[in-house]
């Protein structure tokens, strides 16, 4: 073991993060941070596993050479805050051990890792097959690159809901508008004086239609000259004379309510 | 995690709560009226058509049809008076559902012919149709069979 990694899992599932003074579970999901002096006792006992330690070289290396004072019954408490922090990752509280009159021990599993990839470390350390280590290592290195990209996720996670919302928020308003509009498909066909005149489909009318329209707007008395009218004009089975219609409706536009009033004007053969 | 999962749940939710809206708000019941001015030409005889046409879509599929006015032929002059009864189902296609005339009501002074009145409305009692019921400005309403437009009507 060396205090040169940042990094050590114990047990195959807790991390402690030294730097960050951070015990927590390998899947990050939860974590602890633990007191400076409980990071500097477990650094002293990880990088000890399976030693025992005196209480005399834990107070020192802990508090004294840190300038600090310190007693048996503060390390007592320390040594409680470690084991606590154990017992809510999952973890025996025993694995502290107390050496009567002594001092303390740590017995686990212990492996040092590298902070930016504990995943790797980790995976690679549960495969054994030596003839496939390449194929693992890409493996792990494509899982470790997943990992990192939720990681990136998870510590962005508020903008990351942020921008979810703001996109869903703009395709509900595409969704309203596009519902919450007319729904027509009229084509504007052109102008007569003060009246709009619209076709109630796609088509454009032929000049035949027109001049029929034009017809029926005269035979009406529908008045453009002193009133505005949206007018609809249709004509149905054009080439069959005996069962030709042609549907007009004027609408009398009203410019606060839409129309005031709408007649229709149908003829059929 | 937590905090995706409950905003996706929130989403899906809001979603569903969406698209049930339109689903309703696509049957979103209304009163129109219209004043039909109908000029019909058949076997060599004229007629003039002037009814008062009120349409009534209610919010359980169904509705109704109060028309009143005159049918005027060139020997002969009748009274127009009676309600249609219709039920209409969920859109089949955006804005064209099935329709089916279930009765029609004549007043007594009703004297139409029926000779006639299927120039008028050619549906029948019991027999299936498609509509297709479009918004039009702010207050007006298109309804119009497969092959041609029946109203189009002024939101009361």
């Amino acid at each position: 073991m060396s205090h040169d990694y940042f990094e050590f899992l114990i047990n195959k599932k807790i991390i402690f993060d030294k730097e960050n003074r951070i015990l927590m579970l390998d899947d990050h999901q939860y974590s602890i941070v633990l007191s400076k002096p409980a990071s500097r006792l477990l650094d002293m006992l990880v990088s000890h596993n399976k030693i025992n330690l005196l209480r005399g070289e834990l107070i020192k290396s802990v508090w004294e050479d840190y300038g600090l004072s310190s007693s048996n019954a503060s390390l007592n408490n320390h040594i409680s805050e470690l084991r606590k922090a154990f017992e809510n990752l999952g973890e025996n509280k025993n694995i502290i051990i107390t050496i009567p009159k002594i001092g303390f021990r740590i017995d686990a599993d212990i492996q040092s890792i590298t902070k930016l990839s504990p995943e790797l470390i980790r995976i690679t350390a549960q495969t054994h097959d030596e003839h496939n280590v390449q194929e693992t290592i890409a493996y792990n290195k494509f899982k470790v690159g997943i990992l990192q990209l939720k990681s990136l996720i998870m510590s962005n996670i508020n903008k990351v809901i942020t921008s979810v919302i703001f996109i869903f928020i703009i395709a509900i308003s595409f969704v309203l508008f596009f519902y919450t509009k007319n729904d027509d498909n009229f084509t504007f066909l052109s102008s007569l004086k003060k009246c709009d005149i619209y076709s109630i489909d796609d088509r454009a009318l032929s000049s035949d239609s027109l001049k029929t329209m034009n017809e029926i707007i005269k035979t009406e008395s529908i008045d453009c000259s002193h009133e505005s009218f949206d007018i609809f004009y249709r004509e149905d089975r054009p080439e069959n004379f005996n069962l030709k219609i042609n549907f007009l409706a004027a609408c009398k536009k009203n410019n606060k309510l839409g129309y005031e009033y709408c007649n229709n004007y149908k003829t059929l053969n | 995690m937590k905090k995706l999962i409950l905003t996706s749940f929130i989403m899906i939710l809001l979603s569903i709560a969406i698209y049930v809206y339109f689903i309703f708000n696509s049957k979103e019941p209304f009163h129109c009226d219209v004043q039909i001015l109908s000029h019909i030409t058949k076997d060599g005889q004229k007629f003039d058509l002037n009814l008062h046409t009120d349409i009534l879509l209610l919010t359980n599929n169904k509705g109704a049809v109060y028309i009143i006015g005159t049918l005027r032929g060139e020997r002969n002059s009748y009274l127009v008076s009676r309600r249609l009864y219709f039920t209409t189902n969920s859109p089949v296609i955006k804005n064209i559902s099935q329709a089916i005339i279930t009765d029609e009501k004549r007043h007594d002074r009703d004297n139409a012919p029926n000779e006639l009145w299927k120039y008028v409305i050619p549906e029948v009692v019991g027999v299936k149709f498609y509509i297709e019921v479009k918004n039009l400005n702010k207050n007006a309403i298109l309804i119009q069979g497969v092959s041609n437009p029946y109203y189009i009507c002024k939101r009361s």
